[in-house]
């Protein structure tokens, strides 16, 4: 039974308007450009894991709500070599729960000729400003591992998911669980095991994420099992996922087909590439790094809240 | 076949030949990385709760339950009896099946019974009902700063915490989902 009422209080809904108008106040200082871009594209986001809402605009046209600026913001950087942020509501399809909604806003902001390791400090002060924390901490993702007690630095294939299996079994029913692929059980163990330890008392960024998980982040110069790749956690929840943004337009299009085969063999249907994104990579992106930051998530954090519904105006039941 | 995507509470679903119903569902997504729902089932048969991990897209088997609309009518020897406005058939259940039912069941009171492969495996009271209290300690006048709530005992037995200004006689509504106080329906 539903009601007609928000699902979050008034109260919440000023300091979310407040934590907005603060982070505003931080890109102004620091000048960068805010920019919007459509959130209805021609082409879609493509990811083995996230599935987007296709529309049928008119009885000729299918368009795409964006599960994530990205793709026009780096047309615009390529055009204009400008660091820009934006807010705005990004969409997934099939993602329900606690912390997770079909729309969501997002805080995605991009910085010209910053590596990752600026971006995180420059990230490590909004969020000190936001959350009013102590500073951030950092940790490698194999770290992360290797602090609950699983050595997979420079282990590949069998040898990797012999790791992460002999650390599971030791906790739990492995028979249970649905998981066949080194990727799957490394997942798991990273969200069940790894993350509930991440950003107990202040935020904490994991950087180095294997190369097999660069998304769109470039591979790391000296060992090409890693990318430049971070993601930030605070009180065991993510928040944001970066990159050192991959420049090569070749090794873009490989990867956006290995990404079609994967999602084919999950039964999802392949997508079709954006031809403007790949003219505006083959162009050039100038070098940058940028972060995607879930900002309902930022606020809940913010306002000590427990879910989404708690700090979006009208979460959908 | 549920898929992953419809989990919620409350879902009834069939694992190995064997009946349960979702208490818990959990949707854990990293960014980047695949779905997993998280759920906590409890048995149909014998009430054990047990966690079970899902990939997202997975498929379970749906319970082959159904539900029917019963009335109460007595208690005798630890069976609870009930019977079928339509048909007059009847049925009984153990005081276990029953479960916390048995804290606000009443005489001529309509319940949910659920039955698995025809058999009646449990029962849902109604969320919300009104039950006359027989005993509580009288408010005493004035005393607003202590006694904010006090403990009552209710005609089926069961005690619940009641404001100050309740009196034995009064009948109340109580939400059976946390056992706690509404609101004092008037005469």
């Amino acid at each position: 039974m539903s009601t007609w009422e928000p699902t979050a209080s008034l109260a919440t809904l000023q300091k979310r308007a407040y934590i907005f108008a603060k982070i505003r106040r931080f890109f102004e200082a620091h000048a960068v450009l805010e920019v919007d871009t459509p959130l209805l594209a021609d082409f879609p986001n493509i990811d083995d894991n996230i599935s987007p809402i296709s529309l049928s605009v008119s009885r000729s046209s299918t368009q795409y709500l964006v599960t994530s600026p990205e793709y026009y913001m780096k047309r615009f950087l390529t055009a204009y070599r400008c660091s820009c942020y934006q807010f705005c509501s990004c969409f997934r399809q099939d993602e329900k729960g606690s912390l997770h909604n079909t729309e969501f806003t997002m805080l995605e902001y991009y910085r010209v000729n910053y590596t990752h390791w600026a971006l995180m400090k420059e990230v490590d002060l909004l969020l000190q400003l936001v959350l009013s924390t102590a500073p951030c901490s950092w940790l490698s993702y194999n770290q992360a591992f290797q602090n609950i007690g699983i050595n997979i630095a420079n282990l590949e294939g069998k040898e990797r998911k012999q790791a992460l299996i002999s650390f599971l079994k030791a906790k739990e029913d492995i028979t249970l669980l649905p998981f066949d692929k080194v990727q799957e059980w490394e997942e798991y163990i990273f969200s069940f095991y790894v993350q509930p330890q991440l950003g107990k008392t202040a935020p904490e960024f994991v950087f180095y994420y294997p190369f097999t998980q660069a998304a769109l982040a470039s591979q790391h110069k000296q060992d090409t099992s890693l990318a430049y790749r971070f993601e930030i956690f605070y009180k065991a929840i993510e928040l944001g996922n970066g990159y050192q943004e991959l420049q090569d337009s070749k090794e873009q299009t490989r990867r956006m087909h290995s990404w079609n085969q994967a999602r084919q063999k999950q039964n999802k249907p392949a997508l079709p590439l954006d031809p403007k994104l790949d003219a505006a990579m083959q162009q050039g992106l100038p070098f940058c790094s940028g972060i995607a930051i879930g900002m309902d998530r930022l606020v809940m954090l913010a306002t000590k809240q427990e879910t989404l519904a708690d700090v979006q105006t009208f979460y959908a039941n | 076949m549920y898929e992953t995507n419809e989990f919620r509470k409350g879902l009834r679903i069939e694992i190995d030949g064997h009946p349960y119903i979702m208490v818990e569902n959990q949707f854990v997504k990293p960014g980047k990385g695949q779905a997993f729902n998280r759920v906590k089932i409890k048995s149909l048969l014998n009430g054990n709760v047990i966690e079970r991990t899902y990939k997202s897209g997975e498929k379970v088997a749906k319970a082959d339950v159904s539900d029917q609309t019963m009335q109460f009518l007595y208690e005798e020897g630890g069976i609870y009896h009930f019977m079928d406005e339509k048909t007059f058939e009847q049925i009984g259940l153990q005081k276990d099946q029953i479960g916390d039912l048995a804290k606000w069941i009443q005489e001529g009171m309509k319940v949910d019974i659920c039955l698995y492969q025809g058999e009646a495996v449990s029962c849902a009271p109604p969320n919300f009902v009104t039950l006359e209290i027989t005993y509580c300690e009288p408010a005493v006048r004035g005393d607003t700063a202590t006694n904010v709530t006090k403990e009552a005992t209710v005609s089926t037995g069961a005690t619940i915490q009641v404001p100050a200004f309740i009196q034995e006689g009064d009948k109340v509504r109580i939400d059976t989902r946390t056992g706690s106080y509404m609101d004092r329906v008037n005469k």
